[in-house]
């Protein structure tokens, strides 16, 4: 676009006031999505009085943005929208509520996004009804994964139950979204206005999955970080991919493939036909390509162990195990038998990796920080297949991955502060930040926590942080390692060490980040709500904390 | 001689504040195991030199971390005696803070290597429960005479030791 035109249309939108603001996006979105446009800003006639709750649980941003296409489009029609985060939801509100829209993702094993998740709990709770209550349920998922939608169906379900009428039926929305969240809201805005005329619905297409861009890559550097004597293995990987684009706080993703020795052994041991082709997910596999490639035969969950037990008709321990060894425990009767539970197989979950560069230093390329998970199946020591994969590439090998984008977790202007929370691989997002900050030659301060077991052993980048505080552009830098000392040491500790210093730093409008495990994240924000309460100068810290929130000042990635 | 004169070591300790530098502010640094030069020349005085693995470097280097410090610290023993109780404590701290390795020297003292900084604290403190410390060790310092330790070897090791005990009890 010309500088001409981006001024013209800087000053037309700075002349509109926020109402005339929210209907030109609309308008405009409807142009992209090839929906006709209501001329003006005058409410539809049947539309008038009506108040709808618009309530979006997102984890990387995307049931936000719908959220907010919804409510310009729901005014667009003289539809009283109100808009909100579940987490910012005020329960007690629930049972006054006339029309409630929930526009809700689903996490890796199912589970509601970190935000949506009091809400979900309150609604599961027993005890209360919501008879007035017409709701509609938005679901974002990701058919790659063995839960597709199952958030989104729960809050459908459990809305329901507790004594709601639905005025649309679910809609259930994969990675490429846009049309199917199109399709939804023109259903419930015709639903509520009573007005047929309003927009023409657009006509649903039919079509492939996936909308995700896959990139094949090529392993540059594969080295582990932890030095001798270490009880973890956390590699930094280099992965060389000329057409990759992602921002600093994006994951990449990685569908890893089942070993070709357990896939052979699987079709040997039950003499199925690999060539045999099935659907699955809307798309038709060979069945060898299945085994190694989409379906989950590693580590079965137990509700799919229990499955086969009822196909088997066999008494089945209820653990978690691989589909070989139950094949050779409890075996099928001939292949046909094996063809019909092939069909009740998940797929394999897409692993997320925090990427740890910034394309603005390393064009051309994405870092990696991967702890190889480890665990114990009765015990035998196990390592979690992704993982594991990971950090056995040599240089020279290929992979295929996807950039899986997180809008809800990027750095602020360059003049604003940040503080980072980030021990073991939560280091990871905070080293492409850095990197990111370093070369924009941001001028706001950066503060970041970082832990780990042994300082000796498991210092991760310690050469980088280093040369980052000496060149300025870590204006702080606190360790915590927990084993050192008698005590146990955590990076909480260490921000209440430095208490009065971190709340100015928040006071001047710094942005805090958490990234790492979700136990650890649980505890650094109770350390942070202590802080705040003690400073003196707020009452209620759990307030001072939520309005970060809102205001996007206090941005989690955990695990 | 004149202060132009001085050598660099020598402007260091004079400029030193009573060779305490800045080792306390070094000591608490937890982001590097090392401290800075001028502190290195200066822990001489309170028994340790700085040291790093040369073997390690290239390895460390790659998985970015900094070389792999640690300090070697050093004993003061008149007449190069040690009671049980102490030889005892040595062990103990040499296995809870060191490689676990005691070095007899021919100067009639011991030397623990491999501490690392976080431990530098509670090491010297455990010494000191011990009746132990490693004060003037290192450095441009008097020491003990190069004489045998093994008590077979040397004509003038009864002597001592008796002058040693001789001290201790009028010590107590």
């Amino acid at each position: 676009m010309s500088p001409e035109k981006k001024n013209q249309i800087k000053e037309f939108i700075d002349s509109l006031n926020k109402q005339e603001q929210a209907w030109t996006n609309g308008y405009l979105d409807g142009i992209l999505n090839g929906i006709p446009a209501t001329e003006s800003l005058t409410p539809k006639a049947g539309a008038e009085n009506k108040k709808i709750t618009i309530a979006y649980g997102t984890e990387s941003g995307n049931s936000k943005k719908i959220a907010n296409i919804f409510a310009s489009r729901a005014k667009q029609e003289g539809i009283h929208a109100k808009i909100v985060s579940l987490d910012q939801y005020r329960l007690s509100d629930l049972p006054k509520e006339e029309y409630f829209l929930t526009v809700i993702s689903t996490q890796g094993e199912g589970e509601p996004p970190a935000s949506a998740k009091k809400f979900y709990d309150h609604i599961h709770q027993n005890g209360f009804k919501l008879p007035k209550l017409k709701y509609g349920v938005l679901a974002l998922g990701d058919t790659s994964y063995p839960m597709f939608c199952k958030a989104g169906e729960d809050v459908d379900q459990q809305l329901g139950s507790l004594g709601g009428s639905r005025i649309v039926d679910i809609q259930r929305c994969d990675v490429d979204f846009d049309s199917d969240a199109h399709h939804w809201m023109n259903e419930v805005i015709q639903k509520i206005s009573g007005n047929h005329t309003a927009s023409e619905p657009v006509s649903k297409q039919v079509k492939k999955s996936t909308g995700k861009k896959i990139y094949e890559g090529e392993i540059l550097t594969n080295i582990n970080l932890n030095d001798r004597g270490s009880s973890k293995k956390t590699h930094h990987i280099e992965i060389a991919c000329e057409d990759v684009y992602y921002k600093p706080g994006d994951s990449l993703g990685i569908v890893p493939h089942n070993p070709v020795a357990v896939v052979d052994a699987i079709i040997a041991h039950t003499g199925i036909d690999p060539e045999r082709t099935f659907v699955h997910r809307n798309d038709t596999y060979s069945v060898y390509e299945l085994l190694q490639k989409k379906l989950n035969i590693i580590y079965l969950p137990e509700r799919v162990v229990a499955k086969y037990a009822a196909h088997v008709r066999a008494d089945i321990p209820h653990i978690k195990t691989g589909l070989l060894n139950l094949l050779q425990t409890y075996p099928v009767k001939d292949a046909a038998h094996f063809e019909i539970f092939l069909q009740q197989l998940e797929p394999t979950t897409p692993r997320l990796y925090s990427i740890s560069s910034s394309l603005e230093t390393v064009d051309g390329e994405v870092h990696l920080t991967v702890a190889r998970d480890a665990f114990t199946i009765e015990e035998e020591l196990k390592f979690g297949l992704c993982s594991d994969l990971l950090c056995s590439l040599k240089a020279g090998d290929k992979i295929d991955f996807y950039i899986h984008h997180n809008d809800q977790f990027r750095l602020p202007d360059d003049h604003k502060d940040v503080i980072m929370i980030g021990p073991g691989t939560g280091i990871a997002p905070f080293r492409a930040f850095l990197s990111e900050r370093e070369s924009a030659g941001a001028s706001g301060r950066n503060w970041l926590f970082y832990g780990d077991q042994h300082f000796v052993s498991d210092f991760l980048y310690q050469t980088e942080l280093q040369q980052w505080l000496e060149s300025g552009v870590l204006n702080a830098l606190d360790v915590a390692f927990s084993r050192d000392q008698p005590e146990k040491i955590y990076v909480q500790d260490k921000i209440r060490q430095k208490a009065t210093e971190f709340f100015q730093w928040l006071e001047n409008g710094a942005t805090l980040y958490v990234c790492g495990a979700r136990r650890m994240s649980e505890d650094v924000e109770k350390t942070i709500l202590e802080l705040i309460a003690k400073s003196g100068k707020q009452e209620d810290a759990e307030t001072y904390l939520n309005e970060l929130k809102s205001t996007g000042r206090y941005l989690k990635d955990v695990y | 001689m004149s202060a132009e004169n001085l050598s660099g070591i020598e402007k260091i300790k004079q400029a030193s504040d009573a060779l305490r530098g800045t080792i306390k502010q070094g000591l608490a640094d937890e982001v590097t195991g090392a401290i800075s030069e001028e502190d290195k020349a200066l822990v001489k005085f309170h028994g340790m030199y700085l040291q790093d693995d040369r073997d390690r470097r290239d390895e460390r280097a790659e998985k970015k971390l900094e070389r792999l410090y640690s300090f070697m610290i050093r004993l003061r023993l008149p007449g190069g005696l040690l009671s049980a109780e102490q030889w005892l404590a040595t062990q103990d701290i040499a296995g809870e803070h060191t490689t676990g390795i005691i070095k007899i020297t021919t100067r009639q003292t011991v030397q623990l290597h491999g501490l690392y900084k976080s431990h530098v604290k509670p090491t010297i403190q455990a010494f000191n429960e011990a009746k132990l410390h490693s004060i003037a060790t290192c450095g441009d310092i008097n020491r003990n005479v190069i004489c045998s330790a093994h008590p077979r070897q040397s004509p003038v090791h009864k002597q001592v030791h008796d002058c040693i005990l001789y001290v201790r009890r009028y010590d107590r």
